[in-house]
């Protein structure tokens, strides 16, 4: 089923896990060397900088080369567009297995990016030759993008699997009778709970160990879907202008206490489990998702202005964090404050001082904004979070 | 780790009994690390509070609560810097890290709550007059001292965007391209300088090993300031393109060398794809001016980015063959 040298995936996996193993001190370097040479992996998959301008370069050929072929078509553009764009795909497709049965790339930048080219192309010309509309187009990604994982483990392709899936079973339901449309939050609660259950499972099975990245975005994509599906913002807002329900400004929806529960106590569950389960994406996903219990309070409830509760929520954030700090200074329960062996401290220290030269920095000039050409008006990073 | 995977290892002999045990002891006593959540809860709770209190301040300025406000403001940002200065480890010329994670931030706090200070002081009170300059300079100064004196890559990247600030031009990664009139003869001319600057300053910073681990910070702006102005100075001087050319073929190939010795992946992408846009500008530039772009001069320029885009693949893969051999 994968394009890619199955046995130098799970050496891949193994070599990993050996790194790991070494820099926390479990094996020495003869047996990480031994576990190597044992275990071969001789894909072309260079490092991320490498990946990013390889992937730009390959999208710039393929660009030109559709554009050259447009302009020998360009007299009988408008019929052969359809025909011509999925032409392109399926030839960007042969690159693509060429690429990786032969030349053994690697998530090296021209797969994915022909992967993307292929698959946009050839959804692009089937949508341009069979207006099918917006269920049918949902299915069409869907079953493309499952291809594409299910043939090149392709991370974001799985997040457009899942989305498509979503957005089909959204327009189905919404457009059939009334009952299915009232119950349509409850529909989508349902598929992000069970794609999220099932990617639980899935994680267990031994076989799966190579899509193992694809379930972990799928898990996190799930997790976020289940809460917008019940956040009482998301269904206010999009029930008033899919099914034009003209409510007034201050006017519920029906079970509209039912969605406010579920707002608030949705994060605070996830939270509450991903530390019972040590589980990194539910307290991340958790973390995330209480900030968007405050958005949807303050956008109905008015109750100060926003630069106050932006004021008294830092204040909160950095009491709560100092505590965790002081709290954890020896491990509990498991938890540490202590970074983890793994992660590589300096690369993360610069990307780290980028983005605070990014939010900081807009210095609030005075009178001669215009004179120094630069520097937004009004406190440094007030283009805060809410 | 994956126990049954080093199961496996073991009963292969590939390593030790002892080592297996180890790693079996290390997974079953292993931690769940919270310290990025901690960081990032550590950096919105520092932004959220310094956005905040800069919008209050403007909001409230005339009225009797501002003095309140400003009296805050005094006392957080002399609050973090007396907390950074009673908690720091000693200065020395090397990489001195933080006592603990929330130091980091605090004199994030600070700083960040200084800038606002003295940009309300400037507003209100007109303390530094009609010399605009120094209320960007006297910021700057701050920012750069606490860059070295406490030991903070990010406050000397806010330090060094604030240096081109107060030179007029903004640096920031994501606004450097469309916050700059380009289209200027100063602000190309200030590029190029403060490009300069910047990178003779990190190239003395590792040469003389004053906090070497800043070299990173001033190079990549200055290289980023220094290609970015020559490339504009080529687009806007059009009669004597051909020298900024050359000049930026120059820079190019002197960062080529420079990457390759280092074997530095980032610095050899960003100069692959300034040399390419550069090359490709001229190109098209030159065929234009020539054929005056008919359908034959599309086709050919179309022809040119599949071919150079294809020459380029080969280089970029080629090079990173060099790195890894040598």
């Amino acid at each position: 089923m994968i394009a890619y040298n199955k046995t130098w995936l799970q050496n891949l996996i193994i070599r990993e896990q050996a790194t790991e193993a070494y820099a926390e001190n479990c094996i020495d370097k003869e047996e990480l060397q031994r576990i190597n040479e044992q275990h071969p992996s001789l894909f072309y998959s260079p490092n991320i900088f490498v990946r990013t301008g390889l992937f730009l370069l390959t999208f710039i050929i393929l660009l030109f080369s559709f554009g050259l072929i447009a302009l020998l078509f360009s007299d009988a553009l408008d019929n052969a567009l359809g025909g011509l764009a999925i032409f392109f795909g399926l030839l960007a497709y042969a690159a693509l297995e060429w690429m990786v049965q032969t030349k053994n790339h690697y998530r090296s930048g021209v797969d994915d990016a022909l992967l993307w080219i292929a698959a946009g192309c050839f959804f692009g010309g089937v949508c341009y030759l069979a207006d099918v509309g917006e269920t049918g187009n949902c299915l069409l990604v869907f079953f493309i993008s499952l291809y594409c994982v299910v043939r090149f483990t392709d991370r974001v392709m799985s997040l457009m699997a899942f989305i498509a899936l979503v957005g089909f079973f959204f327009f189905i339901s919404s457009k059939s009778g009334n009952t299915l449309k009232a119950i349509v939050p409850f529909i989508l609660i349902a598929i992000s709970a069970g794609v999220y259950l099932f990617c639980v499972k899935a994680k267990q099975v031994a076989k799966a160990v190579l899509y193992a990245e694809c379930l972990q975005i799928m898990m996190i994509t799930a997790l976020i879907i289940f809460y917008g599906a019940g956040n009482y913002f998301v269904v206010r807002e999009l029930s008033n202008e899919m099914f034009h329900l003209n409510l007034a400004d201050n006017e519920q929806i029906p079970f509209g206490w039912l969605f406010w529960i579920f707002t608030f106590t949705i994060p605070l569950i996830f939270i509450a489990r991903g530390i019972q389960e040590k589980d990194t994406i539910l307290i991340r996903v958790g973390l995330l998702l209480i900030a968007a219990i405050i958005v949807t309070v303050r956008y109905y409830y008015n109750f100060a202005p926003v630069e106050i509760i932006m004021v008294i929520s830092g204040i909160l954030l950095l009491i709560i964090s100092y505590g965790l700090i002081k709290y954890l200074k020896k491990p509990k329960y498991g938890f540490t404050r202590n970074e983890s062996i793994s992660t590589d401290l300096k690369e993360m220290e610069t990307i780290e001082s980028l983005i605070l030269a990014e939010t900081f920095s807009q210095v609030p000039a005075t009178s001669n904004a215009t004179k120094f050409g630069g520097g937004d008006f009004g406190g440094a990073g007030s283009s805060g979070e809410f | 780790m994956d126990i049954k995977l080093f199961e496996k290892l073991y009963f292969a002999q590939i390593i030790s009994a002892n080592s297996y045990a180890r790693v079996k002891l290390v997974t079953e006593k292993k931690l769940h690390s919270l310290h990025w959540e901690i960081k990032t809860l550590l950096y919105l709770g520092v932004l959220l509070l310094s956005g905040g209190l800069g919008v209050l301040v403007y909001k409230n300025i005339d009225t009797i609560g501002h003095q309140a406000i400003l009296l805050f403001i005094a006392l957080v940002c002399g609050g973090s810097f007396f907390y950074c200065t009673k908690n720091k480890l000693s200065f020395s010329n090397g990489k001195v890290n933080a006592p603990n994670s929330f130091f980091d931030y605090v004199l994030l706090l600070g700083c960040s709550s200084f800038i606002i200070f003295v940009a309300y002081l400037q507003y209100q009170y007109n303390v530094f007059g009609n010399r605009y300059g120094a209320a960007t300079f006297f910021p700057m100064l701050v920012l750069f001292f606490s860059a070295y004196y406490f030991d903070h890559i990010g406050i000397l990247c806010m330090a060094i965007t604030n240096l081109g600030t107060w030179l007029g031009l903004t640096i920031t990664p994501l606004h450097i391209l469309n916050s700059n009139d380009f289209d200027n003869s100063r602000i190309i001319f200030t590029g190029l300088l403060l490009g300069t600057l910047l990178l003779s300053t990190g190239w003395i910073t590792y040469h003389r090993n004053i906090k070497k681990h800043f070299e990173f910070s001033y190079t990549n702006f200055g290289v980023h300031v220094l290609l970015i102005s020559c490339f504009a100075g080529m687009v806007h001087f059009s009669i004597i393109y051909l020298l900024w050319f050359l000049l930026l073929t120059g820079i190019c190939y002197f960062f080529y060398r420079k990457a390759l010795q280092e074997k530095s992946f980032y610095f050899l992408l960003i100069i692959t794809l300034y040399a390419y846009t550069t090359l490709s500008y001229v190109f098209i530039d030159l065929i234009s001016r020539i054929g005056g772009f008919g359908l034959g001069d599309v086709y050919l320029s179309f022809l040119y980015f599949i071919i150079s885009a294809i020459g380029m693949v080969m280089f970029l893969i080629k090079t990173n063959k060099k790195f890894k051999t040598s």
